[in-house]
């Protein structure tokens, strides 16, 4: 027994937060099974609603939204990891500079500012500037907001790096491109992919940003079930939200074994 | 020697990190040349700016003063990569993702050679480091010995006009490094490169060089053969750094003709070599080898003695309380000729004491 599991009431505190956070999950993912159309009583196990979601009348609609969410997700990602990249090799390997712990702080303030502060701010600064709302705007928006989460195992992952191998690639007669590109960015890879991974899903199941500075007509996913939830709970609903919870985990479990990967390389 | 001879020449070269009221001087006028294919040894104490200086002829660092030339041609303006001198690094710096046959072609492809006389090359250096039946492997499956050499392989590659070597042999056991010692003298002697060795351990330094520089604090404190530095050394941090000795104050008895003779404590009058003292009094160093411990001469009472095989080692007190250290060969029959406690004689032959500059 760890030492933690002896102190009193450690199991049934467990076990509170275990249920509190996901027995919401479980129902969600259960009753998407539910053939009945009810979202409180079981009758039998089928697959019609997932069947709804895919060819159902509301079906136009997600999967227009789906496609949105997964263009903005993918760019959104690639965007920010490559910005992500470039600011962990300046932050970590570029020496001290003017401005370094302002540009520290600026890096990760997305992290800390209340989402909401983020999309009404964003919101007022696309008016402001006469910016027409659409999927650019969401797709700057989420640009921003995924540079930190993109940031983070990118950073964690160089900071693991010796400055000695790119010494030794210039040793070996490399330029300093070359050092980057045939040394350092192959160790860097597995944090570079775990932080494009962490940008995706976030940027893929963000919602109060996106619904602030999204054009009208213009749907994510998760406005498009906000969407329909206004309408009333319907059992597709729990189909496209176990979805959702399937590819989220999929790929946070990708991000977390790759990250885990590189540190066991180095 | 011949400008031609020289290598490297480190001409008046300092290094200060940071400014203001922070700042801290890591070299202060270096000097010292570098034969052509020589092994050099640079030999210091952690801090003293050996790796430093090491770390400029490569590159990495710049110069705040002074100059560093390779055959005659100034290597300030030249970035690491456009200079004919490789690095051994320390801790190795293999990288985690190129096998070891991959990694000793770096250099070769860096310079735009082409695969097959790159593949060649490889080949070459894997059976000069013994390493050829590991070329498919990744630095994680080699052992430190094995890193060591893949280290080694991978620097002389390119075939350097000068070959850096950073503390190579410190990550190593004691039986490993004394045969790495030997056979880094042999690679160097068969590929006539030109050998800088640093190192912190006195030992090593003089098994391995021809010449070395003695570095203490940034300051250069001598430079000359191991034997020079053994047998004259020019001042206190030399004499104790390298090797073990006795110091002793001394009362100057006569400074004229050949040498000076000195008196030291417990009356003791000896002939000591080296620079002139200026005034009455002065600094010398007797070695513990060359005393002698027998009955005539001056009294004197062990205090310890520690066998160590080849030799023993004494603890040994003048009548007036100053200890001294000797240090007798074990002759066979001869051993632990004194015990603690026993009562013995110091005598010291020509040619022992040396004078201390400061």
């Amino acid at each position: 027994m760890s030492p933690i599991a002896r102190y009193p009431g450690f199991l049934p505190v467990t076990i509170l937060c275990l249920v509190i956070l996901y027995a919401p999950l479980l129902v969600v993912m259960v009753y998407s099974f539910n053939e009945s159309t009810s979202i409180t009583r079981w009758g039998s196990f089928s697959l019609v609603w997932y069947a709804e979601v895919f060819s159902g009348p509301e079906s136009a609609i997600f999967k227009a939204a789906a496609w949105n969410s997964l263009i903005i997700a993918i760019a959104a990602a690639t965007s920010a990891t490559v910005i992500a990249t470039s600011a962990a090799l300046a932050m970590l390997r570029a020496g001290t500079f003017r401005g370094k712990t302002a540009s520290f702080a600026l890096i990760n303030l997305p992290l800390m500012v209340p989402e909401i502060v983020t999309a009404v701010a964003t919101l007022i600064f696309f008016s402001a500037i006469g910016f027409q709302r659409g999927l650019l705007t969401i797709l700057l928006a989420h640009i921003v907001f995924c540079i930190p989460f993109a940031y983070l195992p990118i950073a964690a992952r160089l900071q693991g790096i010796e400055a000695h191998f790119e010494e030794a690639a210039m040793d070996l007669y490399a330029t300093r491109w070359q050092a980057l590109r045939l040394v350092l960015l192959p160790l860097m890879l597995p944090g570079i992919m775990a932080g494009f991974l962490l940008a995706f899903i976030i940027s893929l199941d963000d919602f109060i940003i996106t619904n602030f500075v999204k054009g009208a007509g213009i749907e994510t996913l998760p406005t498009a079930i906000f969407g329909a939830v206004k309408q009333g709970i319907k059992p597709n609903i729990m189909a496209i939200s176990t979805l959702m919870l399937l590819v989220s985990v999929l790929v946070v479990t990708a991000s977390y074994f790759l990250s885990k990967l590189g540190n066991h390389n180095s | 020697m011949k400008r031609s001879e020289i290598a490297v020449e480190i001409a008046g070269v300092d290094k200060v990190f940071g400014t203001g009221p922070g700042q801290s001087v890591a070299l202060d006028n270096i000097s010292f040349t570098v034969a052509d294919n020589e092994f050099f040894t640079l030999l210091g104490p952690s801090g003293c700016g050996k790796t430093t200086l090491l770390r400029i002829m490569a590159g990495f660092e710049s110069l705040s003063g002074g100059d560093v030339l390779l055959f005659g041609t100034r290597l300030a303006d030249l970035p690491p990569n456009k200079r004919p001198i490789n690095t051994v690094f320390q801790n190795y710096a293999l990288f985690p993702h190129l096998s070891v046959a991959e990694y000793i072609g770096c250099g070769r492809r860096m310079l735009g050679q082409g695969r097959a006389e790159s593949e060649a090359r490889v080949a070459e250096m894997l059976r000069l480091v013994q390493l050829d039946a590991m070329a498919g492997r990744k630095p994680a499956q080699l052992s430190g010995g094995q890193q060591q050499r893949v280290a080694l392989a991978r620097a002389l590659a390119p075939a350097p006009k000068v070959l850096l070597l950073d503390e190579p042999l410190s990550a190593l056991d004691l039986k490993l490094r004394q045969q790495m010692r030997i056979e880094l003298q042999q690679i160097q002697e068969e590929t006539g490169i030109t050998f800088i060795f640093v190192t912190h351990d006195q030992e090593e330094a003089v098994a391995m060089a021809v010449r070395s520089a003695v570095m203490s604090a940034g300051r250069r404190q001598q430079f000359g053969s191991a034997e020079e530095i053994y047998e004259t050394p020019r001042n206190r941090f030399v004499a104790d750094f390298i090797g073990e000795t006795n110091f002793f104050e001394a009362a100057v008895v006569s400074n004229t003709g050949a040498g000076t003779r000195v008196r030291i404590a417990g009356g003791l009058e000896v002939d000591a070599a080296g620079p002139r003292p200026d005034g009455a009094k002065t600094m010398i160093s007797i070695r513990p080898e060359r005393f002698d411990l027998g009955v005539e001469g001056l009294p004197c009472t062990v205090d310890k003695l520690v066998y160590l095989g080849t030799d023993t080692h004494y603890h040994v007190r003048l009548s007036d309380g100053t200890p001294v250290m000797v240090r007798a060969q074990n002759h066979l029959g001869a051993a632990h000729a004194f015990a603690p406690g026993d009562s013995a004689a110091l005598s010291v032959g020509p040619g022992a004491a040396r004078v201390l500059a400061d």
